[in-house]
């Protein structure tokens, strides 16, 4: 049976890069005994496909990893049995079954889903600009157009950022207020949402923090230091991207005028 | 969600490369209450992360420490370069991995002592946890460092930097030391009380207790305990039943990949073989075995527990241990199909080696290897390594016959007597191997032989035959090694033998400190202040600030390393007792010069000493 998880990565764990997760996730099938599949042939190893890597120092309540078992099995009783053998930092927060390889012949893996991300930005402690971050992001998302650089394979190139940017909110002290609505994308963030997926984020004294949604995948894959840093240098609140801690909220799959999150989509 | 306090900030871990490194959280860490704990003690590996990470003795130790509950037991490891760095620059104070607390808040600083290029790794932790370098430096609220495992068999190179050492094994004494350590505390002693007590345990050592005076040649005059209550000898503990004592059920797994990224199962302790080269060979004399029903449970449990897809077989000798067959057999039957590799390293090449090794390594993929440590057989008898040509060469072919068609060969240069002639017979030798392959059918044969050749430069070490042996000089080293070079490629299979050999300059910094004395530490404290750190890897060795620093405080290499001792000189290691006694280590000696042989443990007993310890193989047919 095919099975599709979705786990949160959070507090230490934000250090370990996704090759490392992957190490942490087989050995973690290993000590719950999941009836885990394997390739064939002489070397054979456990059949594992991870949405979008995290990059490091980022938390998230958002992760996803396809998996293949060998027998049937509830998928409430994976969820319970790997939180049993997990340690601090990684959680699994759901299960769910995906179609078989037999019927679902194109195989659609986590990874080839994605469409968009959405982020929640935080501002740490300890900062005098801190009242000043959403007027000036406010600001900043009232342009007509928002050009950024861009590092590809080839060297660095200008886009047009607004264009990949979907949703951004207001979630400072716990309240959320539009800031920024892309009219070719359907909204995606709620309230319930936005608390959903903060639970395993880092708390600040100050409570400043906002949510963007950006495009993500293979197509365009917009990552949150990107836009973080754009608006930083437009904005003259000297502060660096340092100063925020970033938090993967979910991520979505599907043209982005009709996105379901990824443990819709079967 | 509230996150766990990191004793370094965001920015730091995400400017130094693998932070996860520092931030503890590892499988199976024990995290406990540091500041409620009665006992504090931090265990240091002094080099990077994942290194220290794959050593099994700190994770045995670990475990027993923090079985006790008055006891936190924490580790720290040397942090990298990069970090190094940041923490001068903003005085942070190297923490401990589980309590992310500075380790100068710990009662003890254990530190393993795995080879003698980690001792300016020690200057660095003690630098970087803000410990005076010094003992004698040290006021009572410092942390009391303390040295054990191979090096502390000749611990006076680093002697004036520990508090104590820990000789021998340490399952035996360390429960006594912490009770010990907790009395004193009640009473209200001093850290000076603690010592004067602690060095009448068996098997603690406390340097400062002993005076060292030398002769005008720079020899040892007289080494000797300064006040009554210390002992002149220091007898190494030794743990006699190995099936009933100390071993992690739940062994740490590392977040990023340690370099021994699966479960170690240690089968025994010791080896039979007398080597005569070899340290571990007579240090960890006489040879114990655990038993079969205990190392298939800590194998279940450690696995089950580890979720680790690998598991290793530990020992100096795996084929000497008597249920070998037994265990590895048992290996295959319970994990094979359930995806669990098995590694065994240090097997002699014979038919149960290979249908093993069939079993469960992709066999075009793998390599046999065989150490024959020297070309010729005058030289294999002179270092006593009881393997024949014949022996290598049938091992060889039954692995050809197999299907393997890749072999790795071990050798050293400038074992004591050496010729030019026996470093030639490496290539010979090699060059027989590759031979040997072509030998088979043509339809028995997978493609091309591959053979490499690699060597290190033999460097003499303290209690064993050749202690007192010169080591060979940098040119001697150098010429040998030319002449092996062009002997290889001048064989007729020079195209099939890959030719690899080790650092000249480490081998020789590495002597000095293997038979050293106490004086040294001076040049350790100030090779470390001219920015000598992490010497085991040779992007980071400095060789000419070494020199220089043995130039201008004085030190002749050559007094420590070429220079034949005689067999009445005083060794600055004479005051440990490892059993095995010096008259069995002359006698060795002479065999040596004579290329004379003498049997392992189980076929005659050569009264080396190790009897004195009551068990293992000395008794084995007496049972």
């Amino acid at each position: 049976m095919r099975a599709r998880i979705k786990f949160a990565k959070y507090d230490t764990m934000r250090f370990i890069g996704h090759l490392d997760v992957m190490r942490y996730f087989q050995k973690l099938f290993n000590r719950a005994n999941l009836p885990i599949k394997y390739t064939e042939g002489f070397h054979p190893h456990q059949i594992l496909s991870f949405a979008q890597p995290l990059g490091l120092g980022i938390t998230s309540d958002g992760e996803y990893l396809d998996i293949e078992l060998t027998t049937e099995m509830e998928c409430g009783k994976i969820v319970s049995l790997l939180n049993r053998f997990t340690t601090r930092g990684i959680e699994i927060l759901d299960a769910v079954r995906l179609e078989d390889r037999e019927t679902n012949r194109k195989l659609q893996t986590a990874m080839s889903l994605i469409s968009r991300s959405v982020y929640l930005i935080l501002l740490k402690d300890g900062f005098e600009a801190c009242r000043n971050v959403i007027p000036a992001l406010n600001a900043f998302m009232s342009q007509k157009e928002i050009k950024a650089l861009k590092k590809t394979k080839k060297g660095e190139k200008e886009i047009c950022l607004s264009d990949y940017i979907y949703e951004v909110w207001d979630y400072s002290h716990g309240g959320f207020k539009p800031i920024y609505w892309n009219p070719s994308a359907v909204s995606v963030v709620t309230k319930g949402l936005a608390d959903r997926s903060s639970l395993h984020a880092p708390d600040f004294e100050n409570g400043i923090k906002f949510i963007v949604s950006l495009s993500a995948g293979s197509e365009t894959n917009i990552n949150p230091e990107l836009f973080l840093e754009t608006f930083l240098n437009a904005s003259s609140l000297s502060l660096n991207a340092s100063d925020f801690r970033i938090h993967r909220m979910e991520l979505y799959g599907g043209e982005p005028d009709r996105s379901v999150s990824l443990c819709q989509i079967l | 969600m509230k996150e766990t306090k990191l004793a370094l900030s965001d920015d730091i871990l995400m400017s130094v490369e693998k932070p996860a490194r520092y931030i503890g959280s590892e499988i199976n860490a024990v995290n406990k209450d540091v500041f409620s704990a009665d006992v504090r003690f931090c265990m240091c590996f002094p080099d990077v992360y994942e290194v220290g990470m794959s050593h099994l003795g700190i994770q045995i130790l670990y475990d027993l420490f923090n079985q006790r509950e008055d006891t936190c037991c924490d580790r720290v490891y040397s942090p990298w370069p990069d970090l190094d760095k940041i923490m001068r620059e903003k005085n942070i104070p190297l923490f401990a991995l589980e309590s992310q607390q500075p380790v100068k808040i710990f009662d003890f600083l254990g530190i393993t002592l795995q080879y003698e290029m980690c001792y300016t790794n020690i200057l660095q932790i003690l630098d970087l946890s803000q410990i005076p370098i010094y003992a004698k430096d040290r006021a009572d609220d410092d942390p009391l460092v303390i040295g054990g495992g191979p090096c502390s068999y000749n611990p006076e190179p680093i002697a004036d930097f520990f508090d104590l050492f820990y000789l021998g094994e340490g399952e035996t004494r360390y429960y006594e030391l912490i009770e010990l350590f907790k009395e004193n505390r009640k009473n209200g002693g001093s850290r000076m009380d603690f010592l004067k007590m602690a060095c009448r345990i068996p098997g603690i050592y406390v340097p400062a207790f002993y005076d060292c005076v030398y002769n005008e040649d720079g020899t040892i005059k007289s080494f000797s305990p300064i006040y009554n209550f210390a002992p002149a000898k220091i007898k190494k503990e030794v743990e006699m039943n190995l099936s009933e004592t100390f071993y992690p059920e739940k062994p740490l797994v590392a977040l990023t990949q340690a370099i021994q990224d699966r479960v170690v199962l240690e089968i025994q302790r010791g080896c039979i073989r007398g080597c005569r080269f070899c340290q571990a060979g007579m240090i960890y004399r006489p040879i114990r075995e655990r038993s079969v029903e205990f190392l298939k449970d800590k194998a279940k449990k450690m696995l089950d527990s580890s979720g680790q897809d690998e598991i290793t077989l530990s020992s100096l000798s795996s084929s000497d241990y008597s249920a070998l067959h037994e265990l590895v057999y048992w290996l295959i039957d319970e994990y094979k199909d359930k995806h669990i590799n098995i590694a065994l390293p240090s097997l002699r090449i014979d038919a149960f080696a290979l249908d093993v090794m069939s079993k469960i390594q992709d066999v075009a993929k793998s390599s046999v290897t065989f150490a024959p440590e020297a070309g010729s057989q005058r030289m294999r008898d002179v270092i006593n390594k009881g393997l024949t040509k014949e022996d290598i060469l049938n091992g060889a072919s039954l692995a050809f016959k197999g299907g393997w068609n890749k072999v790795k060969l071990y050798f050293m240069l400038g074992l004591p007597t050496e010729t030019d002639e026996d470093a030639e017979a490496i290539a010979e030798l090699s060059n027989d191997i590759a031979a040997a392959y072509y030998l088979l059918p043509k339809e028995e044969r997978h493609g091309k032989v591959s053979v490499v050749t690699s060597t290190s430069f033999f460097i003499p070490k303290p209690f064993t035959p050749f202690q007192w042996t010169a080591m060979a000089d940098k040119e001697t080293f150098n010429a040998r090694q030319q002449k092996l070079s062009a002997a290889l490629k001048k064989t007729l299979n020079a195209k099939s033998i890959k030719y690899i050999w080790h650092d000249l300059e480490t081998s020789e910094l590495e002597g000095v400190f293997a038979r050293g004395d106490r004086r040294l530490s001076r040049a350790v404290y100030e090779a470390y202040k001219r920015g000598c750190i992490f010497d085991s890897w040779n992007e980071f060795f400095k060789y000419d600030v070494w020199k220089t620093v043995l130039d201008e405080l004085g030190f002749d290499i050559g007094f420590y390393n070429t220079r034949e001792r005689s067999f009445d000189e005083i060794l600055p290691w004479d005051f440990i007792d490892v059993g095995v006694s010096k008259s069995f280590l002359m006698r060795e000696y002479e065999n040596a010069k004579k290329a004379t042989v003498t049997p392992n443990c189980r076929q005659k007993c050569s009264g080396c000493g190790a009897a004195t310890f009551g068990g293992g193989v000395c008794y084995e047919s007496k049972n």
